[in-house]
């Protein structure tokens, strides 16, 4: 029997891309720190969720993605995802596991942030804008997650490699940039 | 299955699981605060960080992703852990493991200088990052492998629950061995 895996294989193909995206993150990593600290040190409940935010919708997305490549490889989907159906199903599931995760960390979040930081914020605000944007990340992300295994996929590669630091690390920009932006606005 | 039943399923199984990352992510916000110490013994060390548990957590998600989907296509199962699949996606995990921390170790020390921050020798850029990559990517592969095949034994499906499950592992790892190699290197020098 044919083998599916190639550890060579696996390397060229991932190495370029990892190193890429390595680049890729320390160059806004250090751009997003340099832009949000004055931000974060007026608003510590962002330091306090941030990690678990970012976090969350990353695992969130590439879950997603990583049964979207499944269903594809099984011959559940086409290249193009028809039926949609499934794929429409597989993001309503997200977003319900999103919803649950996002209400939760704000509740998490803001109960340890008053009982040891003493932070105080609007708790309707809060809970609102966590959700939101959480949300409105994790959608964001399963598009790119989606647009990452069709690129790879319709040309030979595996998405399996490429998907998840695509996502996570995309991810980790807007997610950061969106609740930073709603949480300077509305709270 | 049902749409509905779809759905439900898959709520069930991945919820908790994401519940229990934000505690966990809680906990690495605190011993990243932990590791803020070395940031003046180790000058250059806050460049390194993001990175390492970047790369951990790409590499090692990469290599669940790619096991769940060779569960999918059923030539690996909890039966079968060993063979020559997973030892093939081991070894690639492994390797980018080791050759993406000597690439970061070289790239930290390389912008240190463009950037003019005090550092620390490229020697300790490298030592560091291939410690703490190696220790943790050690460790996450034994753990990757064994969730995945594990869950779908259970009648889980591997995609939903590998990827949260690492994420807060590694991220942990990461750091609590980062921590001891910090250590291990300033007793060293």
């Amino acid at each position: 029997m044919e083998r599916y895996y190639d550890a060579r294989e696996i390397i060229r193909e991932s190495l370029p891309f990892l190193a890429l995206i390595i680049v890729f993150s320390m160059v806004t990593g250090n751009f997003l720190e340099g832009f949000a600290e004055d931000i974060i040190e007026k608003y510590s409940i962002i330091l306090l969720i941030l990690p678990a935010f970012i976090n969350m919708s990353g695992s969130l997305a590439s879950v997603f993605t990583s049964r979207i490549t499944s269903s594809l490889y099984v011959g559940e989907i086409d290249e193009d995802f028809k039926p949609y159906r499934v794929l429409f199903l597989n993001m309503a599931s997200m977003a319900l596991v999103g919803f649950t995760g996002f209400l939760f960390l704000a509740f998490v979040g803001l109960s340890f942030g008053s009982a040891f930081f003493g932070i105080s914020v609007s708790f309707s605000h809060f809970v609102l804008i966590v959700v939101v944007s959480g949300i409105v990340t994790t959608v964001l992300m399963m598009f790119v997650g989606l647009f990452a295994a069709k690129m790879t996929y319709s040309r030979g590669l595996d998405p399996d490699n490429f998907t998840t630091p695509a996502v996570t690390t995309i991810g980790d920009l807007i997610g950061t940039f969106l609740l930073i932006l709603l949480i300077i606005t509305y709270l | 299955m049902s749409e509905k039943g779809l759905v439900l399923s898959t709520y069930r199984e991945i919820t908790p699981i994401i519940l229990l990352t934000i505690v966990a992510e809680i906990w690495v916000g605190v011993l990243l605060i932990g590791i803020e110490d070395f940031y003046e013994l180790l000058p250059g060390l806050f460049i390194i960080v993001p990175g390492l548990m970047e790369a951990r957590g790409n590499i090692s998600g990469a290599l669940g992703q790619r096991l769940g989907s060779a569960i999918h296509l059923g030539v690996v199962s909890w039966a079968d852990k060993f063979n020559e699949e997973v030892r093939e996606n081991v070894k690639a995990s492994m390797s980018l493991g080791l050759l993406m921390s000597v690439f970061l170790g070289v790239l930290a020390f390389i912008s240190s200088i463009l950037l003019g921050f005090k550092h620390m020798s490229l020697f300790d850029f490298v030592l560091i990052a291939v410690l703490t990559s190696v220790l943790a990517g050690v460790t996450q592969v034994v753990f990757t492998v064994f969730i995945a095949t594990y869950s779908s034994h259970l009648g889980l499906d591997p995609d939903n629950v590998t990827i949260p499950a690492l994420s807060v592992v590694g991220d942990i790892l990461t750091i609590v061995y980062l921590l001891l190699v910090v250590k291990f290197v300033l007793f060293i020098s």
